[in-house]
């Protein structure tokens, strides 16, 4: 993947199976939400290939890679601010032949499922940060997907809402869905992934299980500088 | 807008509807049935534009074009092949909206707003420009004449209706049937589920596409519904008038017009267009005794209102509440 003759994403490939946490670890600018847009479908690559249950989904339109299974958030969360939390969720449902009323019942699972039972009426411009996480994550899970793309889902979250988010993402696995999630913050990683792959300026500098990847020399260089490793 | 109406919006609406419907058997004074013509016309042109710009968050400025194309489509076809003009305000709309759908598929593929706009308005100059020149078949500035207008017809227990220009209660009751299906389509749209896809869309594009909502498929339909309904008015207004100039119809004064009936009146909102092309048209009139001052006034008054008012008309009634709402609580203190 290059943007003008910068190479944004560079021989990265890797598999992610069914209820499957992945974790992609990186610096600022290794590449792991263009990555995201890749996948989802926001970005069109110049070379390489997104496989999803062995069909080739390049360049396929994010609203058809929804339709075919993948969801996702974005870092900086993107609510529809004139909706409420309820409408909000009602989204992907819209034009799959449900009737409103159908709609709103469906949804009911999702809402209470992240936690925010209590502002289903509320516009979704009053919700926290963390209430917007959620809400996205909501938004996610209606579209029923096969794989959720989460990016930086605990950035901007306070404290105290982390745990209860984290606690909703550990379920995703047990519902049959695949996790790839951006994260920056390595006790979450550590937490959730079950493999990770570590970015950095757009290739990969370590794969593996966890702990391998977090104790790679060239990781903790990165992080802790040379004295560390 | 979104959802279930509220019982107060549909009894209000349902007034209104009836109001306007009785209007004409109170007034037949043909000047003010012709001012009631003007309002529903352009408020029609207005909520049409309004589904593309308001709901669906495309910044069109071309929809002139739509209007001019339907207008002159009619009028010449009525002309040289003598086609009904009943016909023809279907077909017009049909012409209207397969230009709305060329001119809205390279405009879909521009992300910033502004040069959606600086597009639409080229296309819209560009028709007027051919229009104006094209002067051995459209006369140009020197308009065109001889338009056919709506053949009469009777209905049982009415009996004749004829539309003359001296009886404009025909005209009046054909363009309150068009203002009422717009209305209606608009409302049937926009509290449906595709209403609910149409706002997300506008509210956060990638967001919307993300999560399954065809964003092409959408504007698409919006640009076309729109057009359709422009083209619809534009050839009412060529069979009503039975005159039509360049400058009429598909000057940018005619969309700016419109933009400002939605902004005084209030965008985002269902009776907001409508609120607006109602004031607007009529205060328009009224100014005509000021003479060379109309404009000056007329432009203050647009100018005041959506700076003291940015939600428009149409939302007033709920600031006044909630300035009566602050009222109440500093008196209570």
């Amino acid at each position: 993947m290059n943007f003008g003759g910068i190479s944004a994403l560079d021989n990265v490939s890797f598999e992610v199976l069914p209820a499957q946490v992945f974790g992609l670890l990186g610096p600022n600018g290794a590449g792991k939400t263009t990555l995201f847009n890749v996948i989802a479908g926001a970005i069109v690559p110049n070379a390489g290939r997104t496989l999803l249950n062995g069909e080739d989904v390049t360049a396929w339109s994010p609203n058809r890679l929804c339709r075919a299974g993948i969801a996702r958030t974005f870092q900086i969360t993107q609510p529809f601010q004139a909706l409420t939390v309820e409408e909000n969720v009602m989204v992907p449902l819209c034009g799959k032949g449900f009737s409103l009323s159908q709609m709103r019942a469906q949804v009911g699972e999702y809402i209470e499922g992240v936690g925010l039972g209590h502002k289903r009426f509320a516009l979704a411009s009053e919700l926290s940060t963390g209430q917007r996480k959620r809400l996205e994550l909501a938004r996610a899970l209606a579209t029923r997907p096969k794989v959720v793309l989460l990016d930086e889902v605990t950035g901007g979250v306070d404290m105290a809402s982390i745990g209860g988010l984290l606690d909703l993402v550990e379920k995703l696995p047990g519902m049959g869905v695949a996790v790839v999630i951006v994260e920056h913050n390595m006790s979450v990683i550590r937490r959730l992934a079950d493999s990770l792959l570590f970015l950095n300026r757009g290739k990969v500098l370590a794969r593996g299980k966890p702990d391998e990847v977090l104790g790679h020399k060239d990781v903790v260089e990165l992080y802790l500088g040379a004295a560390n490793a | 807008m979104f959802g279930a109406p509220t019982r107060t919006f549909s009894v209000n609406f349902a007034l209104f509807l009836v109001a306007l419907a009785l209007f004409p058997v109170f007034v037949r004074d043909s000047y003010y049935l012709h001012v009631g013509i003007l309002c529903m016309l352009f408020a029609s042109f207005a909520l049409s534009w309004h589904l593309v710009t308001g709901y669906g968050g495309l910044k069109t400025f071309g929809h002139q074009a739509f209007f001019g194309i339907g207008a002159y489509f009619s009028a010449l076809v009525s002309i040289h092949f003598g086609i009904s003009p009943w016909l023809l305000l279907l077909v017009a709309g049909i012409v209207a909206a397969i230009l709305g759908l060329l001119i809205a598929t390279p405009v879909l593929r521009i992300r910033s707003m502004p040069h959606v706009a600086i597009v639409t308005l080229s296309f819209a100059e560009i028709i007027r420009a051919v229009i104006s020149n094209w002067r051995d078949v459209t006369r140009g500035e020197l308009g065109l004449w001889g338009i056919r207008t709506f053949e009469s017809f009777s209905l049982p227990l009415i009996g004749a209706v004829s539309f003359t220009s001296t009886d404009k209660v025909s005209f009046y009751y054909l363009m309150f049937l068009l203002f009422a299906l717009v209305c209606f389509t608009v409302l049937a749209i926009m509290r449906s589920q595709y209403g609910l896809a149409i706002i997300a869309m506008r509210e956060s594009e990638n967001a919307a596409d993300s999560l399954g909502v065809n964003v092409v498929k959408y504007k698409l339909f919006l640009f076309a519904l729109s057009a359709f309904f422009v083209g619809v008015c534009g050839s009412f207004y060529a069979h009503y008038l039975l005159i039509l100039t360049p400058s009429a119809v598909l000057h940018i004064e005619v969309i700016i017009l419109v933009i400002a009936m939605t902004l005084v009146g209030g965008v985002g909102t269902f009776a907001g267009p409508i609120i607006g092309a109602f004031l607007l048209t009529i205060l328009g009139e009224w100014l005509r005794g000021f003479g060379d001052y109309r404009m000056l006034i007329y432009g203050t008054m647009i100018l005041l209102c959506v700076m003291f008012f940015p939600g428009g008309v149409a939302k007033l009634g709920s600031r006044l509440r909630e300035f009566g709402g602050f009222s109440a609580r500093v008196a209570r203190r």
